[in-house]
Formats: C-alpha cells, structure tokens, sequence
C-alpha cells in the first residue's frame, strides 16, 4: 500500500437491484419444505474431520454458512460415531464410496416427511453432506486463494462446496440464473488479499429468509471479484469480472500474480466491472462505495482512491455493474497494481460481515 | 450382482467419471451436456416409455431406512446395446418410503409412469444410479420434442453438446408420488403418535383417511426464470461475458434430429457395450455399511506474494487484522 494524493474522481452511478430472486425452493403439498424448527445440529465424524485442520475446516463451514440473514442456524457436533441415511441425524462425512457419491465431489441426502392426516404435515427431517475423499478431488479447508482452482491452486474448498450441500440442506435447489452459491460453488467465493472467504451470498440468503424470516438487524453488503457468466445445466456458470475501455472493449491482459491482470495507459478512461451484493436484511441506499489503485492485492481504504459511487441494493438481485474511472497519469510504466473497490467506504451501515467489503481486479501499467 | 459388487464394478468406471459435471457439484473441463460422452460410456441407449414404478425400502447397516425405485421401462427403439427383453427395468436410489417420508438425492432423477425418455444407460439394472452421468444420463421427451433432464428445451446441437435453455414446459415441472396406504402409514411412529394424541381408532381414522387423503403426493419446484439483469446484459452495464453464443432454436429440437446425432456419434464409438441386465424389482437390497473416509493430509498453504511487501503493506495488513478485516481503515 502507497499513500497517493486524490487525482480523480470515477463517475458516480446510482443503480438499483431489484425485483429477481432467482432462488428456488421445493413444496410438497403446497407447503414449503423445511425444518420444523429454525436450527438443526450436524454431526461431523472425527474420522473425516480429524480435529484440527479438517475439524476447523468443517467448523469454519457451518460458521460461513450461518452468516446469513435468516432465522435459520446450523450448530455443528463432532463425534466419533457411524454414520448413516434415513436414521433421523444430519450428518457429515467423508467417504470414497462411489455407490453413495454418484461420481460427485459432494452429495446432499434429503429426508423429509409428507403426508395427510387429517391435515398435511410437511416438514424437513434430514439433511446427510458427503464429500468425495477420492482422487481426483483434491480438498483444502484453509482459506488461502493460492490453494484454490480458479486462482493459482488446485483444491476446491471445503467451505465452498459445503455451504452449496448445507443449502440443499434448507431445500434450496440449484440456480443456472444468477450468480449465486447454488451455482459452480467453487467460483463464488469472496477474495481480498490472500484471503479467499466462503458465503451464502444474495440469492440463498433470500431463499433462506424466505423459507425462516429474517433475523433482526442482520446487516451486511459485500462486493466480488466474480459474475454470472450463463448456464450449465441447472448449475449457474460463474466467471471473473473485468475492466474493459471506456466503449466496453476489451482490453490486453497479462498474468499478474497468477491471476488475469489488464493493460492499461495512464491517463485511460476506463470501465471497471463488480459485483455487488446486499447479504443482509434491510433494503440499503446510497452505499458511498470508494475505488482505489493498491499497490497490493489487499484493498483498503488507505489506498489511493481514484473515484467513488453509490449503489441501491436491496436482498433480491445481485448487481453486476461498471463504473467509469481514469487510470492515474502519475503511476509508473510497467507496473502492477490492483484496481479495488470498498463497498460501504465510510462505515456507514453496522454489517454482521465487514470483511467483504473489499475486493480487486488486478491491472498492469503500460 | 448384488448392490456391492455393482459398486466394486462401477468404482473404476466411476473413478473415470469423477470430475464430470454430470452429477452432483460441477467440476472443471467436462461438460453435462456433451453426448459423445454419454454415448461412450453407456452400454445401452434407449427411447422407452415409463410402464411403472414401484417403491423398495432397503434397511441401511445403520439401521435407517432408504428407499429406492424401480422404473420398469417399455422400450421403443434400442439405439446401443440389447435390452434384455421387451422392458427395461432399472433402480435408483431414492423415492418413498411408503410411510409418508421420502428420499431424494441430489443428481438423482425421479419417475412417473407415463414419462417418455431417452436415457444412457451405464452398469446393469442394480445399485444407485444405473445412468450415464446419473441424472444426465437422461433426456426427457415430449411429444417427438427433446428436453434436457431438468425440463430445459434442448435448442441446439453444437458439435457433440446438446444445449438446454429456457423453462421448461409444466408437463415436466410436475411430480408427485403415490399417497401412502393407510395401513402403511399407519407404520410411522410419527402417525402412530398424532392419532394417539387425537385419541382416534384406527378404523375411524382409517375412514377418514379414505375420505379426505389426496389422490397423489403434489411436488412442485417451480422454475426460476432469468431476467435480463440475471443474464448480465442489462444489468446497469455489465459487460457481457466473452462466450461464443450458439444460435438456438426457439423451442425444442426434434427427436428424429437428436437421434440422428446420437446415431452418427455410435457410429464413430470405439468402445464396445457390455451386457446390461434388468434389476430384480423382488429382491432385497443389501447396502454395505458406511465406510467412514479419512481425508488426505494437509496441505497448507503460505501466501507467496511477487515480492517482500513494504513497511506500508505490512502495515496496512496489520491495521486490517487488528479490525477483523474491515476494508475501511481506522484513523
């Protein structure tokens, strides 16, 4: 990080996200499908989830996952016991058993009861998470970028892939519509500096809210680094975000640090592509969001900032936009840097999470 | 075969499956919709009509119960491989149990007489999923129309991918499953308990139960349909992601056209199918116990950054750590 001097100031856009939930539940009997209560206890065998590194890293799971706006906590028990489908415990475990895992790296088993007598009753039973401990899935429970796919890595993260399957927990189905952690897992993830964080996102914390209420003044906005990119099947494809000219061209790219970096002037006008995304309860206006040149991949607001605008984001769209801003005439030629971006730059809202507020596009300096 | 020697046969082939898209979690590199893939790894492809489904409890080692589904198919036309017999009769892991509680898996497909399908098929009749990439090892049919097996209209065909977009018509949004016998349902304690409470006989609530019970168990997952903002073209100036965009059809593609493709593609297929044998819709279903894995050891993994940070990186790291990563650095 490098102190500059404010030289510019990006175009202030004010956009609103609204009206495109895009997550999906299942019904039975007309009734929504769900626990009969708003938590439900894991257990995660010591076997699989050795204490220590896995046992943080299931741990680390199940908290990730607990961020969001609903009513609705998984609390997570660790035990030495066998496992088993249909036995009325929701449980997690590892297993190398291609009978159970369908070629799959992870697997979620649903029980539920449906039936009339004398009324419906409909309600949730179990939820059993089965990751795939097999070659050629390769796991990491850390939280450091450079482990995972789609960064410089070749693991997929446990917390990733375990908040998708805790999903299909809550009986949220897969979405190839929006950007969202019922998508390819493994490309939703929040990442500033070398820390890559697993969430829920925009889409399953509306499904959540939906399915248990929302939780009293659980607040949080957040901004990636990744978009909807199309559909895979019923799997939303996800794919980085980009900065292009000022026409929405596509610019030169380099590899800077591993990681798809673009070639810019000083002096260009240039626009810059986020994602935005309101994880919380509450409608939030006027989100006074700061962009930055970092002389790192760790974004904050003792950066130098190059412009600034404020979003409208409300818990049923994500907002993929741009915002048009000038590369620095000052910065040195062929050179690094990191184009970032703090949602909420002044504090302004009391977030559950403030730790994804911050994230980058890498950009190299002709 | 029994169910475990079906999953030591089908390990290796499934090893090989592995980082496929088509079951569960999408991996890397391999598309769900590629169909030379289907084509190689099957040992039968069929179009056939659902005759029937029936629903088989298996007793897990755990104790649990698990239900499973035999869908009895009337065969149409035999693209690869011999079906033994005028029906195929396969078994999937899942359904209900016949006590008013159900069993789904993700990847999973489900039946309901009636459902016209072309499907891929991989093992034998026997064990979990008998399916090419499971549930997209499944084409659904409607009319002499193609469908992916989720509902989606198939729109395209670009080179060996099928390609799937929009919503699928209502015919196959709908599931439901059979309302269980009285006398069955009379078996979950959870019942047993709830007319206890209501102090009913079982002959009173027998009755009622005739009288006012659904004829069927109603299932909906309603659709969710993109908007523009979802597909990022007018999403306040998003730019599009650098796709190549198939031209798609405005509805589903025709069966003879997808048939032809699959034909053209078995004729370019080297490997040979195996016997393929209907399941046993009468016998009993042994799971093995759950084998707890243990995972590989850890890897932890520094953060190399491209160079020594500077004090005022180091700095700026500390400030963030000590203020649980808030971006927005205190004065």
């Amino acid at each position: 990080m490098k102190t500059y001097v404010i030289t510019a100031l990006g175009t202030a856009l004010l956009a609103a996200a609204s009206g495109a939930s895009a997550f999906s539940t299942k019904s039975c009997l007309g009734h929504s499908l769900r626990f009969d209560s708003n938590s439900r206890t894991l257990h995660a065998g010591t076997i699989s989830f050795p204490a220590g590194y896995w046992q943080n890293g299931i741990t680390d799971t199940v908290n990730k996952f607990n961020r969001n706006p609903s009513n609705f906590r998984y609390s997570l028990v660790m035990d030495s016991g066998s496992k088993g489908i249909g036995n009325g415990t929701s449980e997690v475990w590892g297993s190398s058993d291609q009978g159970v895992l369908q070629g799959a790296p992870a697997i979620a088993y649903q029980n539920w009861t449906c039936y009339w007598l004398f009324g419906d009753h409909v309600h949730m039973d179990e939820v059993d998470v089965i990751f795939d401990y097999t070659a050629p899935f390769q796991w990491t429970a850390d939280t450091v970028k450079s482990s995972l796919i789609r960064y410089t890595g070749t693991k997929r993260a446990i917390q990733t892939t375990g908040a998708h399957e805790l999903g299909h927990g809550m009986i949220l189905n897969h979405v190839n519509t929006e950007y969202n952690i019922m998508g390819s897992d493994f490309e939703h993830i929040h990442v500033n500096g070398s820390t890559a964080t697993a969430y829920t996102g925009e889409d399953a914390a509306d499904g959540m809210v939906f399915l248990y209420g929302a939780r009293d003044n659980y607040e949080d906005v957040g901004v990636v680094h990744w978009k909807y990119q199309g559909p895979s099947g019923e799997y939303s494809d996800h794919t980085k975000t980009v900065i292009t000219n000022s026409g929405g061209g596509a610019l030169p790219t380099i590899n800077v640090a591993g990681e798809t970096g673009f070639r810019v002037n000083r002096g260009q006008v240039i626009r810059a592509e986020f994602t935005y995304e309101n994880n919380g309860k509450s409608f939030q206006s006027n989100i006074a969001t700061g962009y930055f040149i970092s002389t790192n991949d760790t974004i904050s607001t003792g950066d130098r900032r190059i412009g600034g605008a404020t979003w409208n984001l409300a818990r049923d769209n994500v907002l993929t936009t741009t915002v048009t801003l000038t590369i620095p005439n000052d910065l040195p030629h062929n050179t690094a840097f990191w184009l970032g971006v703090v949602i909420d730059e002044n504090n302004h809202i009391a977030e559950a999470v403030e730790s994804n507020n911050a994230t980058y596009i890498p950009i190299f300096v002709n | 075969m029994t169910y475990r020697t079906w999953r030591t046969a089908t390990a290796a082939l499934a090893l090989t499956l592995a980082t496929a898209v088509g079951a569960h979690s999408p991996m890397l590199n391999e598309k769900s919709d590629d169909l030379a893939t289907l084509v190689t790894r099957s040992n039968l492809v069929v179009v056939g009509e659902v005759a029937s489904v029936q629903y088989r409890n298996a007793r897990s080692a755990e104790g649990g119960i698990v239900p499973h589904t035999i869908v009895t198919y009337r065969v149409g036309k035999t693209y690869r491989g011999k079906v033994p017999g005028d029906v195929l009769v396969l078994r999937f892991i899942g359904g209900s149990d016949g006590m008013g509680r159900f069993l789904e898996v993700q990847g999973v497909p489900k039946f309901q007489p009636g459902d016209r399908d072309m499907l891929f098929v991989s093992g034998n009749g026997e064990g979990a999923c008998a399916l090419v990439n499971c549930e997209y090892g499944r084409y659904r049919l409607l009319g002499e129309r193609v469908f992916d097996t989720h509902g989606a209209p198939v729109r395209a065909i670009v080179k060996d991918g099928a390609i799937a977009r929009g919503e699928p018509p209502k015919e196959l949004l709908s599931f439901s499953y059979p309302t269980p016998k009285f006398d069955d349902l009379l078996r979950n304690p959870e019942v047993q308990a709830q007319l206890k409470k209501a102090g009913l006989s079982a002959d009173d609530a027998r009755k009622r139960y005739a009288e006012g019970a659904p004829k069927q168990i109603e299932m909906t997952s309603p659709y969710s349909a993109p908007d523009a903002k979802d597909e990022g073209a007018d999403n306040a100036g998003a730019i599009k992601p650098g796709t190549d965009k198939p031209q798609l059809a405005d509805g589903p593609i025709a069966l003879n056209t997808f048939t032809a493709k699959i034909t053209e593609i078995i004729g370019r297929t080297t490997r040979a199918p195996t016997a393929f044998r209907n399941a046993n819709p009468d016998a009993t279903i042994v799971l093995p116990k759950i084998a707890l894995a243990q995972p590989a050891a850890p890897v932890k993994t520094t953060p190399k950054p491209l160079r020594p940070p500077t004090a005022a990186e180091t700095a700026e790291v500390r400030a963030l750590a000590a203020q649980d990563f808030n971006p927005v650095i205190k004065r």
